[in-house]
């Protein structure tokens, strides 16, 4: 029975590991993957999500609510932000990076001034199980469950959807996209906007999970920029699935015989040398691997 | 009744700095029409291909389409008014699939295309032999191929005047005349065609009239036997003018 809870922990340790990974990620996965933005201010919009869940969960909503309201609410901040100030730095990487590292400033210290130091964080909804000597969180498995379908959905839209396709032919060759008859502004605008709403959701489904104060952004932003960063450019949504699990699969065993901050140490380490190895990431080989297959 | 030209200019100018790139060009293309635009390099057939297109803003005069003022217009707004373009470069998406490449306008524009247009996209995709090739990758495909496929992305929009910039160059002579017989059967279905191209072989095969624009202005406009005899238009070329 211990060997079944053993092995049960280590596959729970192994899906909580990739799906945190996987959802401080995908908001950035759609801006720094898509729109080749380096967004400084993805962990503020994490925490604008995981503020607002917080605070409209306290008030009696539902927290699926909450977290589609973090979602609606962070999206239509994005938009506001691409129409007014991210727009003017297309093309010029260095400036954006500059201009959303001021905004994720303002962000933090304007929480800080609004709502003070700290906030009570709701609970984790769901309870725990035990399977043997192991204890296991049903909410952690049900965010294995959210990041899954969360990635999938990005997947769907962006293969299935009019928009989806719309959004590519822009982020690869606006002009062409342009000529092509597609408002490239408001696909901008839509992508800007859909990458923060699920920034802002995915800082919800994590809200109940961490504490809630004003600079809690920047726990995300590191495995955000490393997950993205690992998986490359060749196929974004495939790199970040591939990268969460590849660096969820050096970390939980790590972590598992010498403690979580060494864990953490290897993970970092694993990812240093894949970026070393493979400059391209993860994705250029797996789409490699995969062409390869169909080819044959 | 006079008919309303397909596309035309009024007074167009355009300055980079302190050169006149674009000069006062009336240019009048009437619906039906195959016109070459042709000139010696820097005539400023580049500049006013960008100004027709929306990629600059003019500093004076007018575009109009079909009668419709467009100058202030960006580049989709006139594609969804029936304006197609293709640029020098290729600029077909390589990661995606021909049929996903020919996706895109058609999903865009799917409103306003007629049965027309439609006819001519479906016609076009045969002669350029993409139809049997939906699920390939564009990268696949050879230049002259790709050179194709964004025409005929352009016309999956339903174009009723497409401006082409260089649509052969990189082909072979063979590529070439090709391309030139598929546009002059899709002229014959009704597509107005502007073409800005030095490839004198070409404009040649292909136009009804040509427009020669020397240092920014319309230097001399006729049919391709007046345009070729013209004296003066042979001493621009060689540099005597």
């Amino acid at each position: 029975m211990d060997t079944l809870g053993l092995l049960a922990s280590i596959l729970y340790q192994f899906g909580t590991n990739a799906a945190f990974l996987l959802l401080a990620a995908i908001g950035l996965v759609v801006i720094l993957g898509m729109m080749n933005i380096i967004n400084l201010a993805h962990g503020e919009l994490m925490m604008m999500g995981a503020y607002i869940a917080t605070i409209v969960t306290h008030r009696g909503i539902p927290f699926p609510l909450a977290v589609l309201l973090a979602f609606l609410l962070v999206a239509m901040f994005g938009a506001a932000l691409e129409r007014v100030i991210i727009r003017r730095f297309y093309g010029h990487e260095l400036g954006a990076l500059v201009v959303t590292w001021g905004i994720s400033l303002i962000m933090g210290q304007g929480t800080l001034l609004f709502f003070g130091p700290f906030m009570p964080s709701i609970g984790i909804p769901g309870g725990s199980f035990s399977l043997g000597a192991y204890s296991f969180a049903t909410y952690w498995i049900v965010l294995i469950g959210v990041s899954a379908i969360l990635i999938a959905a990005l997947w769907w839209i962006y293969q299935n959807t009019r928009f989806g396709l719309m959004a590519r032919a822009t982020m690869q060759k606006a002009a062409m996209a342009e000529a092509l008859g597609v408002n490239t502004d408001r696909v901008y605008m839509l992508t800007f906007a859909l990458g923060s709403g699920l920034a802002g959701a995915c800082g919800a489904l994590l809200a109940p999970t961490v504490s809630i104060s004003p600079l809690m952004g920047q726990q995300f932003v590191a495995p955000a920029f490393i997950t993205v960063v690992v998986g490359g450019a060749a196929n974004v949504l495939l790199g970040a699935i591939g990268s969460s699990l590849l660096l969820s699969a050096v970390k939980t065993p790590v972590g598992l015989l010498f403690g979580a901050f060494i864990g953490t140490v290897a993970l970092l380490l694993t990812a240093l040398i894949i970026i070393r190895l493979m400059p391209n990431g993860v994705s250029f080989y797996l789409q490699r691997f995969t062409e390869r297959r169909v080819g044959a | 009744m006079k008919m309303q030209p397909a596309i035309s200019t009024v007074n167009l100018t355009k300055r980079f700095g302190g050169v006149i790139a674009t000069d006062g060009v009336d240019l009048s293309v009437s619906s039906g029409e195959i016109r070459c635009i042709i000139g010696p390099n820097g005539a400023g057939k580049s500049t006013l291909f960008a100004l027709l297109c929306g990629i600059h803003a003019p500093d004076g005069g007018e575009i109009l389409l079909g009668g419709r003022d467009v100058t202030r217009l960006p580049a989709f707004r006139r594609v969804r008014l029936g304006l197609g373009l293709t640029f020098q470069t290729n600029r077909a998406y390589h990661n995606l699939t021909i049929a996903q490449n020919l996706e895109i306008a058609r999903r865009r524009n799917s409103a306003r295309v007629d049965s027309d247009a439609l006819r001519r996209y479906q016609h076009a995709i045969g002669l350029f032999e993409l139809d049997q090739l939906t699920d390939l990758p564009a990268r696949a495909l050879p230049h002259h191929q790709l050179q194709w496929l964004e025409i005929a992305m352009v016309l999956a929009g339903g174009p009723d005047v497409i401006l082409l910039d260089e649509p052969t160059a990189g082909m072979s002579p063979e590529e070439t005349m090709q391309t030139a017989s598929v546009l002059r059967t899709l002229n014959g279905m009704g597509l107005t065609i502007v073409v800005v191209e030095h490839d004198i072989a070409f404009v040649r095969e292909i136009a009804h009239r040509v427009t020669v624009l020397h240092e920014g202005r319309i230097f001399a406009e006729g049919s391709v036997a007046e345009i070729t005899a013209h004296e003066d238009v042979r001493n621009i070329y060689l540099g005597r003018a």
